[in-house]
């Protein structure tokens, strides 16, 4: 006899007794551990897909136009990258915005870890592509177009988390998406005033760039401290 | 009636206690002061080498400041044979080798003038010397705009036959009708021949009509940010279940809302061109305020102005322009129902028009119209020789706040119509 | 003094909201009673002309929905509302009465009478945004009584209230019905218990009961009865 068919015999003649305890046991059972790495892929996968379409489209739309116009990368990139950081706000303030915050706050991996997750993910990625255009339209000058880039990128970043994290529901988002126009506008305006993209006038963006790195760190603690526990009235 | 004066009010109440649009005003009024401010910011090096003595270092302020004295002494003079000779023996001729070709196997023919532009020497590498070359060079560029090949031997007559040739020229490349050709005769008649000079070309006029459009731009994103929220906001407040149902709540709150809109978006033009104005006046001087547009921004332009003229004719652009950006602005977020969308929309616009500033002429109704869009007109529109047949000939920028107001009150129309739709929550 | 519905029906893709309804409401205290999704809102929002009607009119006196006197005659307080948060309470009664046609001497008169009936009086000038969720539902009510309407459309109106002032706004109820066509939605039946001489039952967007009131029985047991609930709970 086959041992497979034994098994199945003996259990066929001893019947497994009816569960006891199973609730109990299953309420006692230690909790499956998820990794940091899964956990953050996990949530990266929540992140709506507007979030990316968003920001592959303002990397295509920047490649785009700087291939019909390839002496004007560097603004129209500094243009566009608010955009992407508007739909990284959008996303980071979700629960803010759609008033997801106490049932979040409330369950297992709690908001602090799920909002970190998600900025990690989408930071990492914005980063990336912000890199990546930094290469090809630096024209050699790869950290110069970063400076261009990433500082439009975080003064949009910082005035949406402090708007999303002061003025609840959709009014904040609006907000955000008030300072991403405005920065566009102003890097679209201001692109053939003398001196601005000049290198003599770089240290000034190295100086904005700066502050923009401090204003939007302390912005993100600030963010980061609020989901730790409900705000108050 | 309908108590209109009050919502109007209470409209515009609402309107100033958005942060936000102060916060926007503040910093586009700013960046608008920001391009007069950036030709007196920074310093000039000249290396010793160029000089052959030491290096020179003039702050740009330095240089608008000593460009507003007028040392070459050229202001009321006129632009005759004489000023063109001083000119050509000051800065120079330009040399152009021209090959023409006539048939296989034929002859070639060459013509050729040789040229010698400045040797700064002569001038002397000084603060006065950089200047006066400056001043000479700005006749000499409006020289060779004209006439390609500045000779040795250019009279007065020469040039204003030359600028009468281009005229010409122009009018055939964007397709003047007869008719219109003999307008722009007339027109061009009374600019008084020969121009009289005006010594300070840099100045802060000049300044303001070359860059209005950078202001103009930013009067298009202050109505964006302050507008595309204006009937959204009811609904994302939670209020719009309480006013429609009320007896005003429909067309004559519409009608308060859109007025406050477009006078917000006016007094916003206003202040933003205000600063650009005043940044370009204080710092680079109003000392060119008499120079004729022909001197400095276009010789052939066929009618008589002076730069200050065009300048407030521009900003008068831009400000008729704002009340189209208005209602266009309201019109989308009522399409779109949301802020954020009709921000998004309404952006891409904008950034369509600065991607795409003409439409070649292949296409004339096509490029005349877009030329005439309150976003472009004040850019590249401005000097487009075709006219706008209303009743008599009128220009771009003459018809052009006649066809906006029909377009804004059509935009009115449209976002009237949305409003008064019933939501269907 | 009537408030015609007939036939009303009101659909919003596969689902109806409100099916065939048709009522004929006078003055007095309507109560409106039924469970959660059974379209009273609806029905509510489309008495006031906020939502168009698929099928079926809405008539007041003759006057149709959509005629501005029609809006003129109405006061309305939605379960669900916002406010500016800069506006005073002051501010946005005034703006409210503005937008009611009143003239600005009838909406000052107005609005510091309603604000002395709602108990809000020496709050006036303070921003709605320091309101609490009562304060504001008080200022609610004050708005919907601005144009002293002949038709009083009232969707959960005690919410946020604490007992004493539930009272309060209960008689005040009861007395504007005296002179108005009150229609009054709650989930609170003592509530309508106490004021309503007509009892509306709405189940599935249709009305399942339409009858007077008679103030000896148990509402909430007749209520429950009609949902087959009382048998579950015995």
């Amino acid at each position: 006899m086959k041992r497979s068919e034994l098994i199945s015999l003996l259990a066929s003649a001893w019947p497994a007794p009816d569960p006891a305890r199973k609730r109990a046991f299953l309420r006692d059972a230690p909790v499956r551990p998820v990794s940091h790495i899964s956990f953050v892929l996990g949530q990266a996968g929540y992140v709506r897909k507007a979030v990316w379409a968003v920001s592959a489209a303002v990397f295509a739309l920047t490649l785009a136009v700087s291939r019909l116009v390839p002496a004007e990368g560097l603004w129209i990139g500094a243009a566009l990258t608010p955009f992407a950081a508007m739909a990284a706000v959008s996303e980071q303030g979700r629960a803010a915005l759609y008033g997801m915050e106490e049932l979040e706050l409330a369950s297992r991996f709690g908001l602090k870890s799920v909002v970190l997750a998600r900025m990690g993910a989408v930071g990492l990625v914005h980063l990336a592509l912000l890199a990546a255009l930094a290469a090809m339209l630096g024209g050699g000058s790869f950290f110069r177009a970063g400076v261009y880039f990433l500082t439009p990128y975080l003064l949009t970043d910082l005035t949406g988390l402090a708007a999303v994290r002061r003025i609840r529901g959709k009014e904040g988002l609006y907000v955000c998406a008030g300072a991403a126009v405005l920065t566009a506008g102003l890097a679209l305006g201001l692109h053939g005033v003398r001196g601005v993209y000049a290198p003599e006038s770089f240290r000034w963006w190295l100086l904005a760039l700066a502050a923009a790195l401090g204003l939007a760190g302390r912005e993100y603690a600030k963010t980061i401290r609020k989901t730790e526990e409900l705000s108050w009235n | 009636m309908h108590n209109f004066g009050t919502l109007y009010k209470f409209e515009l109440k609402k309107l100033c206690q958005r942060k936000m649009i102060w916060a926007a005003l503040i910093i586009l009024m700013a960046a608008a002061a920001l391009p007069p401010a950036s030709q007196v910011i920074g310093k000039m090096y000249v290396s010793a080498d160029a000089t052959g003595g030491e290096d020179q270092v003039w702050s740009h302020y330095e240089i608008v400041q000593r460009q507003r004295t007028d040392p070459a002494g050229l202001e009321g003079r006129t632009l005759d044979t004489d000023l063109i000779q001083e000119t050509v023996a000051k800065l120079g001729v330009i040399s152009r080798t021209t090959t023409t070709t006539t048939g296989g196997g034929g002859d070639n023919a060459e013509s050729s003038v040789t040229v010698r532009r400045a040797d700064p020497d002569e001038l002397g590498w000084t603060l006065d010397g950089y200047i006066i070359q400056g001043e000479y060079g700005n006749i000499y560029d409006t020289l060779e705009r004209v006439t390609r090949s500045v000779t040795a031997d250019l009279t007065g007559d020469d040039y204003y036959a030359a600028v009468d040739d281009a005229r010409e020229r122009a009018y055939t490349y964007q397709g003047l009708t007869e008719d219109e050709r003999a307008w722009w005769t007339a027109q061009a008649e009374k600019i008084e021949t020969p121009l009289t000079v005006m010594g300070y070309p840099d100045g802060g006029w000049t300044f303001l009509a070359e860059t209005a459009y950078v202001g103009g731009l930013f009067i298009f994103l202050f109505s964006i940010i302050a507008l595309a929220g204006l009937f959204p906001m009811e609904r994302q407040r939670r209020t719009d279940a309480l006013i429609q149902c009320a007896r005003n709540g429909k067309t004559p709150l519409y009608a308060a809302k859109l007025l406050a809109g477009l006078t917000a978006s006016l007094c916003g033009g206003l202040v933003i061109l205000g600063s650009m104005a005043a940044g370009c006046l204080v710092l680079l001087g109003p000392e060119d305020a008499a120079t004729a547009v022909q001197q400095l921004m276009d010789p052939t332009w066929g009618a008589p102005m002076t730069v200050r003229k065009l300048a407030l004719t521009v900003c008068g652009i831009y400000l008729a322009a704002s009340l189209v950006h208005a209602a266009f602005v309201m019109a989308v977020s009522l399409l779109t129902r949301g802020g954020t969308p009709a921000m998004a929309v309404c952006f891409g616009a904008m950034m369509l028009f600065i991607m795409v500033p003409v439409i070649p002429l292949s296409h004339p109704r096509l490029s005349q119209t877009w030329s005439l869009l309150p976003a472009v007109l004040g850019s590249t529109g401005f000097f487009d020789g075709r006219l706008v047949h209303l009743g008599g000939y009128l220009t771009c920028y003459q018809a052009a706040p006649l066809l906006w107001l029909v377009l804004t009150l059509a935009l009115a129309g449209l976002g009237l119509a949305l409003h008064r739709r019933t939501p269907g929550r | 003094m009537e408030l015609t519905i007939d036939r009303l029906s009101k659909q919003f893709q596969n689902k109806i909201a409100v099916d065939r309804v048709s009522l004929r409401l006078t003055p007095g205290v309507t109560g409106l009673l039924g469970p959660n999704g059974a379209g009273k809102t609806t029905l509510m929002r489309l008495i006031c002309g906020i939502l168009k009607p698929t099928a079926g009119t809405v008539r007041f006196d003759g006057l149709d929905v959509s005629a501005e006197e029609y809006r003129a005659i109405l006061g309305y307080l939605p379960q669900d509302f916002g406010y500016y948060p800069d506006f005073t309470g002051q501010d946005l009664l005034l703006y409210m009465a503005a937008l009611k046609g009143l003239s600005k001497a009838e909406a000052r008169r107005r609005c510091g009478l309603l604000m002395e009936t709602v108990g809000l009086a020496d709050v006036r000038k303070k921003k709605v945004k320091t309101y609490s969720g009562g304060m504001r539902q008080r200022l609610g009510i004050a708005q919907a009584l601005l144009n002293d309407p002949k038709l009083l459309v009232l969707d959960e109106p005690t919410a946020g209230l604490d007992p004493r002032e539930r009272v309060r706004f209960r008689d005040l109820i009861a007395s504007l019905g005296r002179d108005s066509v009150v229609l009054l939605s709650t989930h609170i039946v003592s509530d309508v218990e106490h004021i309503a001489g007509r009892v509306l039952i709405m189940r599935h967007g249709q009305i399942v009961h339409d009858g007077a009131w008679d103030r000896r029985e148990d509402l909430e047991k007749f209520y429950l009865a009609q949902f087959g609930e009382e048998a579950d709970h015995a």
